[in-house]
C-alpha cells in the first residue's frame, strides 16, 4: 500500500514537471508567434511604405513628364513650323528635367517601365519583397508549435487524473481490508493506465 | 497537500478512519483534475490573448497599408486630372488670345492628362494572386473594409469571451486547488485529534472544504 501511494506520488510528480515544462514551452512558442507577428508587420509596411510612398510618386512623376514630352512632339509634329518650334522647345525642356529625375529613381528604370506608360508598382514590390537580406518571419509555425506543445501538458495533465484514482484506490485499500487485495489491484492498474497515457501523451519524447 | 502519513494512520479501521481515508482519495483525484483544468483553461487563456494581439498588430499593419495605397493612388489621380484642366485652360486662354501656339500645348497637356488617368489607374491597381507577391504582403494590399472589420469582431470576440471565460474557469480552479489544500490541512488535523468531537468536527469541515473544491470544480468545467 505503502509502496503504491509512494509511487503514485512520485509519478505524479513527474508528469506534473513534464506537464508544466510543456505548458512553458507553449506560453514561449506563443509569446515568440507575437513577436514575429508584430515584427513582420513592421518590415511589411516599411517596404510597402517606401514603394508607395516614395519610389512610386518620383516614378509617376518620371511618367508624367515622359508622356508630356510625347504628346508635345506629337502636336508638334502636325502643327505650322512656327508653333511646332515652341512645342519641340518645350519637349526638350521636358526631356532634359526627365534625365535629371531618373536618376534619382530608383523604380523609374526599363526593367519596370509599362507598355504603355508609367512604371510596375507591383512589380517594384515583388522585387523588394524578394531581397534574400529580408528576414523570413514564419508567425503561423510558430503557434502551432505552441499549440502541439499545449496539446501535450494537457494531455499529460489528464493522465494525472488517472494517477490520482491510483491514489484513491491505496487509501481506500489501507482502512478496507476486506477489500485491500482488489482495491490494491485496481490501484496498480490505475497507476499503469496513467503512466501509458502519460507515455502516449509525449511523456518521453 | 496530501500527507502520506494521514493515509498510514486510516489502518485502524474504524468509521471515523474510513472517512478519512475516502476524503483523501477524493482529494487527491479532485487535486488532480483541478490541476488539469487549470492548466488546460490558462494555456486557452493565454492562447487567445496572444491570438487576439497577434490580430491588433495585423490590423496595424493592414490599416496603414491601405491608407498608403489610397492616398498614393489619390493622388496621381489628382495630378492627372490636374494636368488635364491645365490643358483646358491653356487651351480657351489660347483662343480667347488668337494664341495657336497655346492652344496647341493645351491640347498636348490634356491629352497627355487623359493618358496620366490610365496611368495612373494602373500604377495604383489592388494586386491579385498573379501578382507573384507574397501571401502576407498581398493579403495587407487586398484587406477590404468589411475584411478589417471581421478581423475587429474576432479581435473582440477572442478578448471579450474567450480570454475572459478562460480566465474565469482558470480563476475557479485555483481557488478549488486553494480550498482543497485547506481541506489537505484539516483532514491531516482530524487524524491527528482522532475519533472525539473535536477531530469529528474538523473532519466535517474538511469534507465540506472539498465539496466546496468540487463544486468549483464544476464551475470551472461547466
Amino acid at each position: 500500500m505503502a509502496l503504491l501511494l509512494a509511487v503514485a506520488a512520485i509519478v505524479a510528480a513527474i508528469i506534473t514537471l513534464v506537464a508544466v515544462t510543456s505548458s512553458s514551452d507553449a506560453s514561449g512558442a506563443w509569446q515568440s508567434a507575437l513577436r514575429q507577428e508584430v515584427a513582420r508587420g513592421v518590415q511589411a509596411v516599411n517596404d510597402l511604405h517606401y514603394v508607395y510612398e516614395v519610389e512610386a510618386p518620383g516614378a509617376f512623376r518620371v511618367a508624367t513628364s515622359e508622356v508630356q514630352a510625347q504628346e508635345y512632339r506629337a502636336a508638334a509634329a502636325s502643327a505650322v513650323p512656327a508653333v511646332a518650334a515652341q512645342l519641340d522647345a518645350q519637349a526638350q525642356v521636358l526631356e532634359m528635367s526627365l534625365d535629371v529625375l531618373r536618376s534619382s529613381i530608383e523604380m523609374a528604370v526599363p526593367a519596370y517601365a509599362l507598355p504603355d506608360g508609367g512604371y510596375d508598382t507591383l512589380g517594384r514590390i515583388a522585387d523588394r519583397l524578394a531581397d534574400p537580406a529580408r528576414v523570413a518571419r514564419d508567425p503561423d509555425a510558430a503557434m502551432a508549435t505552441g499549440d502541439a506543445a499545449a496539446v501535450r501538458a494537457d494531455r499529460l495533465m489528464d493522465s494525472i487524473i488517472i494517477v490520482g484514482l491510483a491514489f484513491l484506490f491505496g487509501a481506500l485499500a489501507q482502512t478496507f481490508r476486506q477489500a485491500q487485495r482488489q482495491l490494491l489491484a485496481m490501484g496498480w492498474l490505475a497507476l499503469g493506465a496513467g503512466v501509458a497515457v502519460a507515455l502516449m501523451g509525449g511523456l518521453v519524447r | 497537500m496530501i500527507d502520506l502519513e494521514t493515509v498510514h494512520d486510516t489502518r485502524a479501521g474504524t468509521r471515523f478512519h474510513r472517512a478519512i481515508a475516502i476524503l483523501l482519495g477524493c482529494i487527491a483525484v479532485l487535486a488532480a483534475t483541478l490541476g488539469a483544468v487549470q492548466l488546460h483553461r490558462s494555456q486557452a487563456e493565454t492562447r487567445a490573448a496572444t491570438q487576439a494581439a497577434r490580430l491588433t498588430a495585423d490590423l496595424g499593419a493592414g490599416i496603414p497599408v491601405q491608407a498608403m495605397t489610397l492616398a498614393m493612388l489619390g493622388g496621381f489621380v489628382q495630378d492627372a486630372v490636374t494636368r488635364q484642366l491645365e490643358g483646358s485652360t491653356r487651351q480657351y486662354i489660347g483662343a480667347v488670345g488668337a494664341d495657336e501656339a497655346a492652344v496647341a500645348a493645351g491640347v498636348a497637356e490634356q491629352l497627355a492628362g487623359e493618358r496620366l488617368v490610365e496611368i495612373a489607374t494602373v500604377m495604383g491597381a489592388t494586386p491579385d494572386a498573379s501578382s507573384g507577391l507574397p501571401a502576407y504582403e498581398l493579403r495587407l494590399l487586398t484587406l477590404d473594409e468589411a475584411s478589417m472589420l471581421r478581423e475587429v469582431g474576432e479581435q473582440n470576440r477572442l478578448i471579450d469571451v474567450d480570454v475572459a471565460t478562460a480566465s474565469a474557469d482558470s480563476g475557479a480552479a485555483v481557488a478549488g486547488l486553494s480550498v482543497l489544500a485547506l481541506a489537505g490541512v484539516l483532514v491531516g488535523l482530524a487524524s491527528v485529534l482522532g475519533a472525539d468531537r473535536a477531530g469529528r468536527a474538523t473532519l466535517a469541515m474538511a469534507w465540506t472544504a472539498t465539496a466546496l473544491a468540487g463544486v468549483l470544480l464544476m464551475t470551472a468545467l461547466v
